[in-house]
């Protein structure tokens, strides 16, 4: 199993990045063009709301087609050479990760316990333990008076109003 | 001329109310922060604090929106002399010279001759806004639907032709921002569109969360790859111009204020490019140009007062036409339209307090400015200091919490996380991101504009019957043509593109 990770990792280093942000493009764009046929072209009253995302998403097919074309032709990017090493990625990830940890939690546990344990993933693996959870809590409290307190905003909060 | 000048004294005593200089300060002091602080621009902290002001009177939260983007010009300068970083795009050319000035002890004539060329390029520019908006709103008055679709047109060409090095992923870009703005109501008709069946898509997405997303925190992700960075401070040594100094150092601040200016009139510029103009064209003019690069006065004036003055320059299509020229300033719309403004030549007759409040107040926050500027430049070389392991994870919460504010729901955090994934890989693949924003805000101008002159024309006549249309349709498809040409012929200039401001 490492085996093939490594690779695929080996694999995937020397693909052209940009070619494959070509097709997603492409697949984005088509995903408009083919829900564009849902919306009437003409209405009773004039051009009716397909009319518009039509011939955008038409344009934007066609340039994705120039885009994949020039991807493999002129403006390659290796995956190697515009994304950072492994270390890099895996703080990159970590981020995303602990965002996509706090939209989950927020709403039952409150800002205070989710934005702490977000920003504690994050603080970790650049500071002792002890300082992690303090910078952690000490910055979401903050954060979290000054939006709650001073400007009102709603804040999801656990039973305890936290 | 006179009438100008008569409402912009009206709008200077809106400007001067208690309330109104305190939010200027707040969107000052904000600026200068963001602009010292590496890794967050003025455009993520425009987008940040506009849910903030949903309880402030328009005339008020456009004043502190405003503050920020100007405040962010004279705050990068500081970490550009101080530090040898640049705080902003528009402030990487102030590296060049003002740091081998504060290495030869004289980093309190960079920053004073960067604060004055500011101020003078801010001040001369806020006049030029005063002396040509009303009349360009006027002539703005006589376009109809054909005229203001061509004229959307002309702006997406002119993004497409100057930003980024590669026209194709300049396009790629642009329908990325129009298709995005697909989704959610449809304006003209009331249909719901590319929803895909969720009840929160059918207000559209948020321009503040898009550019969150976008800006903010792909920008995280990026300095999040790398956190052992440390900045090394030069003390602020005073040190006055020498005699013969003053001559070129004025001249090139005088330059320097029309040159931004008339570059802040072009959709798809950004404050870095006529910052980066003017030092190559001081280089030209100068006697000694070997001396560029080694700290010379006029190498930091230049620029600085270029960079300030286009500010000025660029809320005239804004106030004008409606047409942001800066990822910032598409920003500042969404902001406008929030509280119920529509910018574009009716502005100045319906909400003539705004339009002549908001300029009048550039007045007094490049005042208040030059007073934070110089004499606190130690206190905000030591806020760069922060280690970005410590200010990247604060800038976070900050965008998770501006993102919450947009609609007070975590479906706003998810679409920002959406976006700064999409913007980390779009950066990665060098595809310049201004576009989106831009065209995202003009986007159902221009869906309305092409079916009310279909409409009303009964095809496309509109479009090739009007000389005004006629023109800037061929100047477009001119610049397109140039624009391919060049950098076919490996001509074009590199500019920077406005991504980081």
């Amino acid at each position: 199993m490492e085996k093939q990770i490594t690779r695929f990792t080996s694999w995937l280093k020397k693909q052209n990045a940009a070619f494959f942000f070509s097709i997603l493009f492409i697949l984005f764009s088509l995903y408009f063009l083919i829900t564009s046929f849902d919306y009437p072209y003409h209405t009773k009253f004039g051009i009716g709301p397909g009319f518009f995302p039509r011939w955008v998403s038409i344009l934007a097919v066609i340039t994705g087609i120039l885009y994949l074309i020039s991807s493999v032709t002129r403006e390659k990017f290796s995956f190697e050479d515009a994304f950072p090493g492994a270390k890099g990625i895996g703080n990159v990830l970590l981020v995303v990760a602990s965002i996509v940890l706090f939209i989950v939690i927020a709403p039952y546990t409150g800002f205070v316990i989710a934005g702490s344990l977000m920003l504690f993933s994050i603080f970790i693996k650049q500071y002792t333990l002890s300082k992690s959870i303090i910078y952690a809590i000490l910055i979401t409290v903050i954060c979290f008076l000054i939006f709650k307190k001073a400007f009102s905003v709603p804040l999801p909060v656990n039973a305890w109003g936290f | 001329m006179i009438e100008s000048l008569g409402s912009l004294m009206q709008g200077l005593a809106v400007a001067i109310s208690p309330m109104n200089i305190l939010y200027c300060f707040i969107g000052c002091a904000v600026g200068m922060l963001v602009g010292v602080l590496p890794g967050i621009g003025p455009t993520e902290a425009t987008a940040l604090l506009i849910p903030l002001t949903y309880g402030m009177s328009p005339v008020s939260a456009i004043i502190m929106l405003c503050g920020i983007y100007y405040g962010g010009m004279y705050g990068g300068t500081i970490t550009s002399v101080l530090i040898n970083t640049p705080g902003e795009a528009a402030s990487v050319v102030t590296c060049l010279d003002g740091y081998p000035l504060a290495k030869q002890g004289r980093a309190g004539v960079a920053l004073k001759v960067a604060a004055y060329g500011s101020f003078v390029g801010g001040i001369l520019s806020i006049f030029g806004l005063v002396l040509l908006a009303p009349p360009l709103a006027d002539w703005a008055l006589k376009f109809g639907p054909s005229e203001m679709f061509a004229l959307l047109v002309f702006g997406m060409c002119m993004v497409v032709g100057l930003m980024g090095k590669s026209m194709i992923r300049g396009l790629v870009s642009i329908f990325i921002g129009l298709l995005l703005a697909l989704v959610g109501m449809d304006t003209v008709s009331g249909a719901v569109r590319f929803t895909l069946g969720s009840n929160q898509l059918v207000g559209g997405l948020s321009i503040v969360t898009i550019c969150m997303g976008l800006f903010g925190l792909s920008e995280i992700l990026v300095g999040m790859e790398n956190l052992s960075q440390t900045n090394k401070v030069s003390s602020v040594a005073s040190s006055k111009l020498r005699k013969e100094e003053w001559g070129p150092t004025v001249g090139s601040i005088i330059r320097g204020s029309f040159l931004g200016f008339f570059m802040g009139l072009i959709p798809g510029t950004s404050s870095a490019i006529p910052a980066l103009i003017s030092y190559s064209m001081e280089k030209r003019l100068s006697k000694h140009p070997e001396k560029f690069g080694t700290g010379i006065p006029e190498g930091v004036a230049g620029p600085e007062t270029a960079n300030n003055s286009y500010v000025g320059g660029a809320m005239i299509p804004l106030f004008t036409l409606g047409i942001p020229c800066s990822p910032t300033i598409a920003i500042l719309m969404g902001a406008f339209m929030l509280h119920g403004l529509t910018p574009g030549p009716t502005l100045f007759i319906e909400n003539p307090i705004v339009v002549w409040g908001t300029i009048a107040s550039m007045f007094v926050g490049n005042i208040i400015l030059l007073i934070m500027n110089v004499p606190l430049a130690n206190v905000w070389a030591k806020v760069a200091q922060i280690p970005n392991k410590m200010l990247y994870p604060v800038v976070l919460i900050v965008a998770i919490l501006g993102a919450y504010t947009v609609s007070n729901s975590m479906f706003e955090v998810g679409i920002m996380l959406v976006c700064g994934v999409i913007g980390y890989l779009l950066k990665k693949l060098d595809i310049p991101m201004a576009p989106i924003a831009l065209v995202f805000v003009l986007s159902e101008m221009m869906e309305r504009s092409i079916l009310q002159s279909i409409k009303i024309n009964k095809g496309l006549s509109g479009l090739y019957n009007s000389p005004i249309c006629m023109t800037l349709l061929i100047i477009s498809v001119i610049i397109l043509i140039v624009s391919l040409f060049a950098e076919y012929s490996n001509k074009k200039s590199r500019f920077l593109t406005s991504d980081d401001e």
